[in-house]
């Protein structure tokens, strides 16, 4: 999938930019944290200690403790299982729809065009954040809980056994996120249907869905993917934001540590601190990394793009 | 011009028809809210009885598309609709935010503008100088920032520690600083104002800065490798009109449509800001009504947000085929 | 070396312009020399990627990074002379100016008065959101501001206003506008010299409103606004229709000999060149491997690539490809043996050309970079077999500069 002359764009992006390391450093960091959390943090995220409560940070208490004792290190790592699961899955969601609406729209056109056009201009006129705390009003904190395998499997020991995830956050994202991926479909799908392979694929009697899988979709791909990235990022914002508005159903957030750590500001600075630059951290990485992907795939794009 | 004319009427028209879908989905929000009035504002212990005659009192067991129609034909007539919970009309709960919101908003514009703007025409000029290299990182980190959490570590360093800016909430709006100042001729209004307002203004406008610093730099760049520049060059113009004059008015250009696009952004920031200073503005008014369940004062704002933001679109677009003559009206 | 005392009213020795690019220096322009008369139109030919636009753009002072001069000198005659003998003595050489050594606002002042450009498109080379009668006033408003009679005693840099961001907010306002009422009359002036009619509508009117054959004309009236002594054109007749590319070189011939004008002409339309100039340089990969006069060229070269751009072998219409070099093949211009660089497309090419040859003078105008012009090499070596290559190999091909 990955033709020869990106990789050699990517190697020379990594040859001279001090960016993209730093980039892949940074993601590295938080999809290790996520993936590993029981064994890169120190303990269990919600054991207190309340002797301990509110030490900065330590040696045994790399970031600190909270008001409880708990073991802000831990939280933290933990904290990047949720923003990372909420922000794939959101975009997943939000990019099977969008993707599906707008190729569909472009490819036929006509009033299925119009409608679905039409819809898309309706959902932008809301903010997404303000949408996502109507549903919240609407549905409530929904608390998915998924096992964690390495638990589980018995691999680990002293650790939560769930992991819990703000599902309402994820189903709000997922159903206001679809509008970029629609249009960008639809752009391409308009680009590429008068293409001479099209033709000649419908006159042999090819049935829509069969062109829109096998042709329009593939040559979207790359744009679709570059947006993807962005809005991963742009998901593990909201999701922060949303959860530091009290707006969650997870038990260990960055933005629900971060609303925690604000009453002790200025007696435990440390509390809101590290959740804050934890998210710093993974969008960062994102962006950078997103940065070299098009840069990669395509580096006549202009720098700058408007998100 | 008749083309200009029709163009505008097709865009105004296009706009109504979204505007008027938005209000439809925003009322249909009313089938799916838990609990209804009556539940809300009677006791726990009232009867059914006494609820169904509250709820016929108030009109909800009617049709929906009876009350559909009585609501839009009142929204036409600016009544937005009245809060049982807070016992007042809704536009009595929203006027007075409105204020303080809109000057958080435009604060942070000002900010955002006045800084980005600068910071992109230098970057741009001192391509992968060190410079250009602080810039792009630093826009970088102010749209990787969570804006909330920067608003508390700038309290925190610079309102706590370094005792430069007031935590509490604002007690005067503009408005009335500027009148202490025309009228007493005292200043103490306008700083104590500007006081209060820096660290919020900061906070929200820091992921705009960060943006339009990346689009003006951008743009810039853009603009320098064409060819006109290099025959403004030519022609013997002076650096300094060739950047300002030449490349800057055709980097601006796109990014007023941007910026209009980007005013959705702006109100869900402020939501969070509003939050994390006490602001006493709209966004503030959102997050209460939706905890406190306030359906009327929800929905109203919704329609309001939705109106101001297609309002604002429309607006860029039409100013958008005045300010570029490249553009025909031939949609 | 091309001294012709002061008839010459620009020369350029040895010029040399490198791209230092992340995959290796690029020398797009290796020891340009050449000379042009007063009055004289000098052409340039050569396929895409041979340096032309290059060698043009350095002596034009538009080289932008990664590209710098590296070499040479660029000797303009010009009454800037008198006005710096006491600031800039060094940069005076005999009753020339060698633009090079000018500090970068004293150059500056040169472009658009001294010398002029008008390029291949017309549509990008106008700013879209400017009418066009507003910038070709601009051109006539800087040369106003900044004329020599009106200085006296002040350092020139001195009179190169400042304008910065407060004065980009200003300029939207009439009566603070950089251009003057008497720029823009003077603009519409010219926009009747170059046969546009109605020019006082058309000034008021945006790049898009014009057709491409008159855009080209209002950039040649925004060139000689100025009143230059050189006029540079870079294939200013390529991107038009046939008909119209008649009428705009009559139009250039007028305004060259009603202002005698210098004129450097680029071109790869060897009819254009054969029509217009009174001496050609041929160029190739960087280099001018044969010049003189028309009859030198057409009839009498000696360079087989000449030859072969006379013949209109079909190696002429091949593209070559854009400097990309991260497609991963060395280019030429970066690894530049010592050997001739026209080697393998050379029909004639022989052992001895693995040393790059001398330039040789086949006449007083005439020369060449060629061992072919050395007769008595050629007796010499009449055992020798040369080396034919073919034609169509594309693999070392011209890689182009990015410019041409």
């Amino acid at each position: 999938m990955i033709d020869d002359r990106t990789k050699r764009n990517l190697v020379r992006e990594f040859k001279q930019s001090p960016a993209a390391w730093v980039g892949v450093a940074a993601f590295l960091t938080v999809v290790i944290a996520a993936i590993f959390a029981p064994f890169v943090a120190t303990q269990s995220p919600n054991v207190q200690n309340l002797p301990a409560s509110q030490t900065s940070p330590t040696w045994a208490y790399p970031m600190g403790t909270d008001n409880l004792g708990r073991d802000i290190f831990s939280r933290v790592v933990y904290g990047a299982r949720v923003s990372l699961v909420v922000g794939i899955l959101a975009v997943m969601t939000s990019a099977i729809i969008g993707v599906v609406l707008g190729i569909v729209a472009g490819y036929k056109g006509g009033w299925l065009d119009d409608v679905i056009m039409r819809a898309s201009d309706t959902m932008l006129t809301v903010p997404g954040l303000m949408v996502a705390i109507t549903i919240f009003g609407v549905i409530g904190p929904l608390q998915v809980s998924l096992p964690d395998p390495w638990v589980m499997f018995g691999l680990v020991s002293d650790r939560p056994e769930v992991v819990q995830l703000p599902g309402t956050i994820i189903i709000a994202l997922g159903i206001t996120g679809w509008v970029r991926f629609a249009r960008i479909s639809r752009g391409e799908a308009l680009s590429v249907r008068n293409e001479d392979y099209v033709s000649s694929a419908v006159s042999i009697g090819a049935g829509s869905i069969h062109v829109m899988k096998k042709h329009i979709l593939p040559n979207s791909l790359t744009p679709i993917m570059i947006l993807a990235t962005i809005r991963v990022a742009n998901a593990i914002l909201s999701e922060s934001s949303l959860a530091f508005l009290g707006f969650s159903g997870a038990s260990v957030s960055w933005g629900l540590d971060i609303a925690y750590g604000r009453e002790y500001l200025v007696t435990a600075w440390w509390v809101p601190l590290f959740p804050g630059l934890a998210i710093v951290t993974a969008i960062v990485g994102i962006n950078l990394l997103g940065d070299v992907a098009r840069d990669a795939l395509d580096p006549n794009l202009s720098e700058g793009n408007a998100r | 011009m008749s083309n200009l004319s029709s163009f505008l009427i097709k865009r105004l028209i296009h706009s109504i028809i979204v505007f008027w879908v938005a209000v439809t989905a925003i009322f249909s929000l009313r089938l799916f809210i838990p609990g209804d009035i009556a539940t809300i504002i009677l006791p726990e212990d009232a009867s059914p009885a006494l609820r169904d005659e509250v709820r016929s009192d108030l009109g909800l067991d009617r049709p929906m598309y009876e009350q559909y129609i009585e609501y839009v034909l009142g929204l036409l007539q600016g009544d937005l609709g009245y809060s049982y919970l807070s016992r007042a009309p809704v536009t009595e709960l929203m006027l007075p935010r409105l204020v303080p919101t809109i000057e958080l908003a435009v604060a942070a514009m000002i900010v955002a503008i006045v800084f980005a703007i600068p910071f992109g025409i230098i970057s741009a000029q001192k391509r992968n100088s060190p410079t250009d290299f602080t810039v792009t990182m630093g826009s970088l980190a102010g749209v990787s920032t969570p804006n909330f959490w920067l608003g508390l570590m700038l309290v925190l360093v610079l309102g706590v520690w370094f005792g430069l800016f007031p935590t509490s909430r604002q007690p005067l709006t503009f408005v009335s600083a500027v009148s202490i100042l025309i009228f007493d001729q005292q200043v103490y209004g306008l700083i104590d104002w500007l006081r209060h307002i820096t660290l919020p203004a900061i906070t929200l406008g820091t992921y705009y800065m960060a943006l339009l610093t990346r689009l003006t730099r951008g743009g810039m760049l853009d603009e320098l490798g064409q060819l006109y520049i290099t025959a403004a060059r030519a022609k013997g113009l002076p650096n300094p009109i060739v950047n300002y004059k030449h490349a800057l008015t055709n980097t601006l250009i796109p990014l007023i449509t941007i910026v209009a696009l980007n005013i959705g952004g702006l109100i869900a920031g402020s939501i969070v800001v509003e939050e994390v200073f006490a602001w006493p503005g709209v966004g503030n008014l959102f997050i209460d009504s939706i905890n406190r369940q306030d359906w009327p004062v929800v929905q109203s704002l919704l329609i309001f947000v939705t109106l101001g933001y297609v309002g604002m679109n429309t607006l860029a677009d039409i100013l958008y085929t005045f300010v570029n003559p490249e553009v025909s009206y031939n949609d | 070396m091309l001294m012709n005392d002061n008839t010459n009213a620009i020369e350029i020795d040895q010029l040399s312009t490198t791209y230092f690019t992340e995959e290796g220096d690029v020398n797009a322009v290796d020891g340009v020399s050449f000379a042009v008369p007063r009055g004289e139109v000098f052409g340039i030919v050569g396929e895409s990627g041979s340096g032309k636009s290059v060698t043009v753009r350095s002596i034009m002072d538009l080289i932008q990074p990664p590209g710098e001069i590296t070499g040479g000198s660029i000797r303009l005659q010009t009454e800037l002379k008198e006005k710096i003998t006491s600031e800039y003595p060094n940069a005076i050489s005999g009753d020339t100016v060698d633009l090079r050594k000018l500090p970068e606002n004293v150059r500056q002042w040169v472009n658009g008065r001294e010398i002029s450009m008008i390029f291949q498109d017309p549509n990008r080379s106008f700013n879209k959101s400017f009418t066009v009668g507003h910038q070709i006033a601009e051109a006539v408003e800087t040369n106003a501001r900044t004329d020599l009679t009106n200085l006296s005693n002040k350092p020139l840099s001195d009179t190169i206003d400042s304008y910065g961001m407060f004065e980009f907010m200003l300029d939207s306002m009439p009566s603070k506008s950089y251009v003057s009422e008497e720029s823009m009359e003077r603009a519409i002036e010219l926009l009747r010299k170059v046969g546009i009619s109605d020019p006082k509508l058309r000034a008021e009117q945006y790049p898009h409103e014009f057709s491409g054959g008159m855009l080209q004309r209002a950039m040649i009236a925004q060139a000689i606004a100025g009143e230059p002594k050189v006029l540079i054109a870079d294939e200013p007749t390529s991107a038009l229709d046939v008909t119209i590319q008649t009428q705009i070189l009559d139009l250039l011939d007028e305004m060259q000999r009603e202002l005698n004008m210098s004129v450097i002409l680029i071109s790869h339309n060897l009819g254009v060149v054969a029509r217009m100039c009174d001496k050609v340089g041929v160029m190739y990969a960087g280099e001018i491997v044969e010049k003189g006069n028309l009859t030198d060229i057409f009839e009498n070269s000696v360079h087989p690539y000449t030859d072969g751009l006379i013949n209109a072998i079909p190696s002429l219409e091949q593209t070559s490809e854009r400097l990309d070099v991260i497609d991963g093949n060395v280019p030429n211009l970066i690894d530049m043996g010592s050997e001739c660089r026209f080697i393998d497309r050379c029909p004639k090419a022989m052992e001895k050309c693995r040393t790059e040859p001398p330039t040789y003078s086949v006449d007083e105008e005439h020369k060449v970079s060629c061992y072919l012009a050395d007769e008595t090499q050629k007796s010499k070596e009449d055992n020798e077999i040369p080396m034919i290559k073919e034609f169509n190999k594309n693999k070392d091909g011209i890689k182009s500069d990015g410019g041409k």
